[in-house]
């Protein structure tokens, strides 16, 4: 056990400016309920397509920009709003030290959502591009890049300026993350978008689409769970060997296996080709970070019953096992022709970015909250916000959808007319529907139970 | 108090924990190896591989280098996220060149920026649009796609339409984008024509080795047809306001199974009837049946049309003059010009309409199709021909 792993079982750091972290949280609740609220409403249209007369088919209601709506509402006001709050709750703590600039944080807040609101007025109002994850226009794209530089220079700057020692995993994560992120964002606002055509403008905007999740959710959502692990089961990492294998292998095998999202298309062959064993290496990446996840568990697990935060952190785990092995399979060629272009890819992605990285950040609410704010969670509440979500999203979610897109896959094979695809994979698309509301439900009662708890301490002497 | 880097003992962690280890080896450093690797080196091969024929031009914008209406559609095609469901390239596997035409290649996107590949198809990918639909079909379609496609999901773009002197008219937008969807594809759009509207249609199996179920065949029919036939396949359609030619109406003329059969295999290219040549043998004669009694009051009511001698004798002459070059003398549809045509003329050997839906037919003739109107014909005269054509009908090939 090295004294880096036990930081965060350390006290509380002074430098932790909580307002900022809480209003980060709040912030990105509001992104995640009207991202869902976005995608469920599609849901029902591939159901029910005249549900859109019920507001007269508005142009900024239409099916296809409330898709993008939903895609960049939960990337960028959800998962990154929550990120933010992690990143400057965790700075502090894990490197000792004031963070840099903290003056500014405030108005980069309000900077970020901002520029998510340009960008959403960008998608809804009809000034879209065409590059996935990347469709807000260049205007709203400045801002928000903007607002992530300054974030970007906080971390960078005060892990530069604070840190003497080694640094905990986490901090390696944020740093990937961060920095990797801010040139591939870039890349797909400019090269993608004004430079490249054709093929060459896939293979690139593969690049992009993968580490959009791959470089910037995965790394933060890592950087999560190495913190909150070893604090909620109180025991240290268990190998810091295998923290470091994972680490480096992840930051060189993932943004190489980008062009598998464009097999079978006119980017040239070669690239297609060496994006299969670059893929298939990520599943000993994934495999090593689990192992030492579940090498840290071992022995913990009952924990799970009592503490939902830690149970939202396991299953995200198990969802992980699932969709990392997933992955390396959907880059054979065989595969691929049945899959591309089918729900099973919409189903694996909401595997990762829902059944992994939101549970994620869900734990990490569950465990900050009380420790900001001084209230206890009512157990009650979690426990439906816990079991809604399981059977919202696996059973209503993750399974009929992966079998609506073999359905789709086998009857556009099958060389049928391609409504019949359509035909045999709506009835799956009618649990998917309800999901959208069952797993809403399920965090308004999340929300609910965050204001409405009993506060037991106050904020100052909140247990650290 | 921190240690300071002056400190010999200063424990640094292992170097490939180090900030700036990770910072510019980890993120800069394989963030500029993938760039390289995965980007400028495919666009470096991209640059000697993909070269497009002489003729290929950029479709988007016109001579002058401004842009032009498929360039302003491609626009409209991204700010509605049409890529989202719509993918723009066809793969070499999976029977994808037998269903939208030749696989794609990399010259054909080189004007395409950014890219619109896609990643997902709920419709049908859209690379090999040109020469597929006609612009009545799109309209219609993107004013509602239950208009022309019952079971389609499509969203609606009603506000891509105003209502001019009764009519719904495409604005701007509209036109762009379906000028837009006419050009995708362009260089292959005679391959994609021969596919998409079959000219040789082969006739597999019958109505007895099928074991129609004409209760299916209505369901085929709601499912299919009923967007421009209308519900009761009299040609009231919501779709039939914006097509020229209009979807005929199937109550004002009989058809035999195999004629609906061959219609339903070929498609009629220059008209908004697609080919559903990809449906089961099984569901073809179906619908090929269940469409073929809809005009059987048209054989009932034949009974009781009383043309003379004179009157067939007359209208054979007239047939003779007017017809025969397309619609060849003995009605088989074989004269001189037929082969010429897209689609082929209509033989009469299987079919039969009434003398109103006869006499729509000769004022109007059939847009977009080699089919013109003859309105210069007398009363007289169009009696007789009607009386001729109906004469060639064979109604023991057609009862079967």
């Amino acid at each position: 056990m090295s004294s880096v792993d036990q930081i965060v079982l350390e006290a509380r750091d002074e430098n932790l400016d909580a307002s900022l972290v809480l209003r980060f949280i709040k912030a990105s609740f509001v992104w995640l309920l009207l991202g869902m609220l976005a995608g469920t409403v599609d849901a029902i249209r591939l159901v029910s397509p005249s549900l859109a007369e019920l507001w007269g088919n508005i142009s900024w209601l239409n099916y296809g920009r409330l898709r993008m709506f939903h895609t960049n509402a939960v990337i960028f006001g959800w998962l990154s709003n929550g990120f933010f709050a992690f990143t400057y709750y965790a700075l502090p703590r894990l490197t000792k030290g004031p963070v840099l600039g903290a003056k500014f944080l405030n108005t980069n807040f309000w900077l970020v959502q901002f520029a998510l609101l340009v960008g959403a007025f960008g998608l809804l109002g009809g000034y879209a591009k065409s590059v996935e994850y990347a469709e807000i226009p260049w205007w709203a794209a400045i801002i928000f890049a903007l607002a992530f530089v300054v974030t970007v220079i906080t971390v960078v700057g005060t892990i530069l300026k604070n840190m003497r020692g080694p640094m905990y995993v986490s901090l390696w994560y944020l740093l990937l993350g961060f920095v990797f992120t801010t040139m591939n964002y870039v890349m797909a606002h400019t090269v993608v978008t004004y430079i490249a055509p054709g093929a060459a403008g896939a293979a690139l905007e593969g690049l992009w689409i993968h580490n959009a999740v791959g470089l910037w959710v995965t790394p933060i959502g890592n950087a999560i769970v190495y913190y909150l692990l070893p604090v909620m089961v109180q025991k240290p990492i268990a190998s810091h060997r295998l923290s470091l294998i994972g680490f480096w292998t992840l930051a060189l095998f993932y943004p190489l296996g980008g062009s598998h999202h464009y097999f079978f298309s006119p980017v040239p062959w070669w690239l297609q080709v060496i994006a299969v064993p670059l893929t298939a290496a990520l599943i000993f990446v994934v495999y090593t970070v689990v192992y030492n996840f579940f090498k840290t568990m071992s022995g913990n697990w009952k924990r799970m019953t009592s503490d939902v935060g830690l149970r939202f952190l396991t299953f995200g785990i198990f969802s992980y096992i699932i969709t990392c092995t997933q992955g390396p399979f959907h880059a054979l060629f065989s595969v691929q022709k049945v899959i591309h272009f089918t729900d099973w890819v919409v189903a694996h992605a909401h595997l990762a970015l829902f059944g992994v990285f939101s549970w994620w950040l869900f734990a990490f609410i569950y465990f900050v909250w009380p420790r900001l704010t001084g209230r206890v969670l009512r157990r009650d509440l979690s426990e439906w916000h816990f079991w809604l979500s399981f059977i919202g999203f696996y059973l209503l979610y993750y399974i009929p959808d992966t079998i609506a897109g073999l359905m789709q896959g086998f009857a556009w094979l099958s060389g049928l007319p391609l409504i019949d695809s359509l035909v045999a994979a709506q009835p799956f698309w009618v649990p998917r529907a309800i999901s959208g509301v069952v797993l809403m439900l399920g965090v308004i009662l999340f929300v609910w139970n965050l204001y409405t708890s009993r506060i037991v301490a106050e904020v100052n002497d909140a247990p650290y | 108090m921190h240690p300071t880097k002056k400190d010999k003992n200063y424990d640094k962690g292992h170097v490939m924990e180090r900030p700036m280890v990770i910072m510019l080896g980890a993120a800069l450093g394989f963030f500029i190896l993938s760039f390289v690797a995965m980007g400028l080196a495919p666009w470096t091969t991209l640059k000697s591989v993909a070269k497009p024929p002489a003729t290929f031009k950029n479709p988007y914008v016109d001579e002058e280098g401004n842009i032009n209406a498929a360039g302003r559609g491609r626009l409209i095609y991204q700010r509605e996220a049409c890529f989202h469901c719509h993918s723009q390239f066809v793969r070499p596997v999976a029977g994808e060149p037998f269903r939208y035409g030749p696989a794609s290649q990399a010259w054909e996107h080189l004007y395409d920026l950014p890219q619109l590949y896609g990643t997902r198809r709920i419709g049908p990918d859209l690379s090999r649009e040109a020469g597929r639909r006609t612009d009545d079909w799109h309209f219609a379609h993107l004013y509602n796609p239950r208009h022309v496609v019952p079971l389609s999901v499509m969203p609606s773009y009603p506000w891509m339409f105003e209502t001019k002197d009764g009519a719904i008219t495409p604005k701007q937008d509209a036109q762009d984008l379906v000028a837009y969807l006419q050009i995708l594809g362009a260089p292959f759009k005679e391959d994609v024509e021969n596919m998409a509207y079959p000219e040789k249609v082969r006739i597999v199996g019958d109505i007895a080795t099928n074991d129609v179920i004409s209760q299916k065949g209505q369901e085929l029919f709601k499912n299919h047809c009923v967007g421009c036939h209308g519900a009761r396949g009299d040609g009231e359609s919501d779709a039939n306001k914006f097509l020229s030619p209009h979807a005929v109406s199937l109550i004002t003329r009989y058809m035999a199974p195999v004629e609906v059969y061959t219609v339903l295999n070929s498609g009629v290219r220059g008209t908004a009837m697609p080919s559903f040549h990809e449906m089961p043998q099984k569901e073809l004669w179906a619908l090929s049946v269940y469409v073929s009694e809809m005009g059987e009051e048209v054989l009932k009511e034949k009974a009781t049309w009383a043309y003379t001698d004179e009157q067939s004798t007359k209208g054979k002459e007239l047939y003779e003059a007017q017809c025969g070059t397309c619609h060849g003398n003995d009605g088989a549809a074989e004269g001189p010009a037929a082969l010429a045509l897209k689609p082929r003329p209509r033989a009469f050997k299987y079919r039969v309409m009434n003398f109103a839906s006869f006499s729509t037919v000769m004022d109007e003739g059939r847009a977009n199709t080699g089919m013109p109107p003859f309105p210069h014909l007398t009363p007289d005269e169009r009696t007789a021909l009607h009386a001729y054509v109906t004469s060639l009908f064979e109604e023991k090939a057609g009862a079967q």
